[in-house]
């Protein structure tokens, strides 16, 4: 058995630490095993050692007979479930049409005011029923998808008449959820919905704003308070975009949102990304910035919005399976949410006619982590899930220069010793 | 040799198991600037709902194994956390 070069030895204080990317564990060492095995370099034959150190190393991935086999079992696992087949996962757009400009806002130019027809609608329809998938989950994006309230509607009802097994979720800015529509959230089998707030009231309203300067914050509220009144089943994911202008207001909205005591309600926190060409936005916070600010969120308020510690689920973007598919108001097809309303990115129709292999092609097998030298070396390899295709497919066409790695990557040691740390309470 | 103990903090996640027959592996997806979409199957199988905690899912540390055990139509083989086929559930 070899020493896995997928080990970390870390020492922290009085603390020695083992983790082990290949099965995602970590434990605590007494000090003579971990001088012990830090003597070992990847790839070490490991002898003469106690049975039952042995088994536990072996257990954990720390000692293994290949790293090469078990990197394979990891990539034929993503394989697996890239081209697993057995439901639709579908973005529908009824509309791109938004009654927010915000200034971040990625969308690029198109028709605004279009709105799903009738006819599109049917041709969905059509195309779920020929697809054969007993499964479909939905979910409602924009431009502002209550804009397109009645296609929701009606698509829903279509779809329901299917007798499938359906779910749906809701990206959605807030500000138009009636009571109307929040009744009907259930029947509209809409279990989720994802609503921004970027701070309190005033930097909110100075980003999140009407078409004519309007403010938002107090009538997203309002209405959040109303989902939890009269469908308090709903789940309310509340993203906080932030850059540096806003990242300081993040801690008070927080409060303020806990302070609501709401069961159903979640709070991330999503920085936003420079997604133009020269990608050279001051305003974006990089990922030292990114990280310094997830660590005193936890030292100064004991928050843990982001793991510290990588999941065990190594799910990959959905934009890598066939099944993902992203449907624009006039049915054309898009891979991506952030190609929505960008001509070029169009790969299909609604109709099931490919038009753009190319574009198809990219999102399903184009920077490919495990195709990637630099990926291939990288020890998080086996938890990373290659970080974002559409930035990693821009960047293997030169067209991009951001690191698409998670942010664990640029902090590990310390992360894993803050998540060591916040097991044992010792902040 | 004789070496002292090993104290697992996280333990490790559930093999991958190659073999014939296997179930089919759920879809899931990772949405944007860490927007993590969950597969139904482990939606319905997560216990809490709390912020702070990983999007819909609750504490990682039960994920794997409440989800193979909630949902064995996804693993072929499910007799504990070592024996599920379709690696990361």
């Amino acid at each position: 058995m070899k020493w896995s070069k997928y080990n970390r030895l870390i020492k922290s204080q009085n603390n020695y630490l083992l983790y082990n990317s290949l099965s995602n564990s970590f434990a605590e060492l007494d000090s003579d095993t971990y001088y012990f095995l830090k003597q070992f370099k990847p790839g070490d034959e490991i002898e003469k050692i106690d049975e039952s150190l042995s088994l536990e190393l072996s257990r954990i991935k720390s000692i293994v007979t290949s790293d090469d086999i078990e990197l394979a079992k990891i990539k034929y696992a993503t394989l697996k479930r890239r081209f697993s087949n057995g439901k639709l996962l579908l973005t529908i757009n009824p509309t791109l049409d938004c009654n927010f400009r915000c200034p971040y806002c990625f969308e690029g130019v198109h028709n605004k005011k279009l709105v799903m027809s009738e006819s599109t609608e049917d041709k969905i329809i059509s195309f779920i029923k020929t697809s054969g998938k007993r499964r479909v989950d939905i979910t409602w994006f924009g431009g502002e998808p209550l804009m397109g309230y009645k296609s929701i509607n009606r698509l829903t009802n279509k779809l329901l008449a299917l007798n499938i097994q359906y779910d749906a979720s809701i990206i959605t800015n807030g500000y138009l959820l009636s009571d109307k529509i929040i009744k009907s959230l259930h029947a509209l089998k809409i279990q989720s919905l994802q609503i921004t707030l970027d701070g309190h009231a005033d930097i909110h309203d100075s980003r999140r704003c009407l078409k004519n300067g309007g403010k938002t914050f107090d009538r997203i509220i309002k209405n959040i308070k109303r989902v939890n009144e009269l469908s308090p089943k709903t789940k309310i994911n509340i993203r906080v975009n932030l850059d540096k202008s806003n990242i300081d207001c993040f801690p008070a909205l927080y409060e303020f949102l806990h302070s609501l005591n709401f069961n159903n309600l979640a709070i991330f926190p999503a920085f936003v990304n420079d997604s133009t060409e020269e990608e050279a936005n001051p305003c974006v916070c990089n990922d030292i910035e990114q990280s310094m600010f997830l660590i005193r969120l936890f030292r100064e308020k004991g928050l843990i919005l982001h793991p510290f510690y990588p999941s065990s689920l190594r799910l990959e973007c959905a934009v890598r399976n066939i099944n993902a598919i992203v449907i624009g108001p006039e049915g054309e097809l898009y891979k991506c949410w952030q190609d929505v309303g960008n001509a070029d990115k169009i790969y299909g129709n609604i109709s099931g006619i490919v038009t753009n292999e190319a574009v198809l092609l990219d999102y399903l097998m184009a920077g490919d982590p495990f195709d990637d030298e630099e990926c291939k070396a990288c020890m998080l390899l086996p938890i990373c899930t290659g970080g974002c295709p559409y930035e990693r497919i821009k960047r293997e066409k030169n067209c991009g220069i951001k690191n698409p790695c998670m942010l664990l990557k640029h902090s590990l040691d310390e992360f894993l010793i803050l998540h060591y740390n916040s097991k044992n309470n010792s902040v | 040799m004789k070496l002292a103990k090993i104290k697992l903090i996280e333990q490790p996640r559930p093999q991958v198991v190659l073999g014939i027959g296997e179930t089919e592996s759920i879809l899931g997806g990772l949405v944007c600037s860490s927007y993590r979409f969950c597969d139904d199957a482990l939606k319905s199988s997560c216990t809490s709902f709390d912020n702070g905690k990983d999007s819909f899912c609750g504490d990682d540390k039960d994920l794997s194994h409440v989800l193979c055990s909630s949902h064995a139509s996804i693993c072929s083989s499910y007799k504990g956390e070592a024996t599920c086929s379709t690696y990361s559930f």
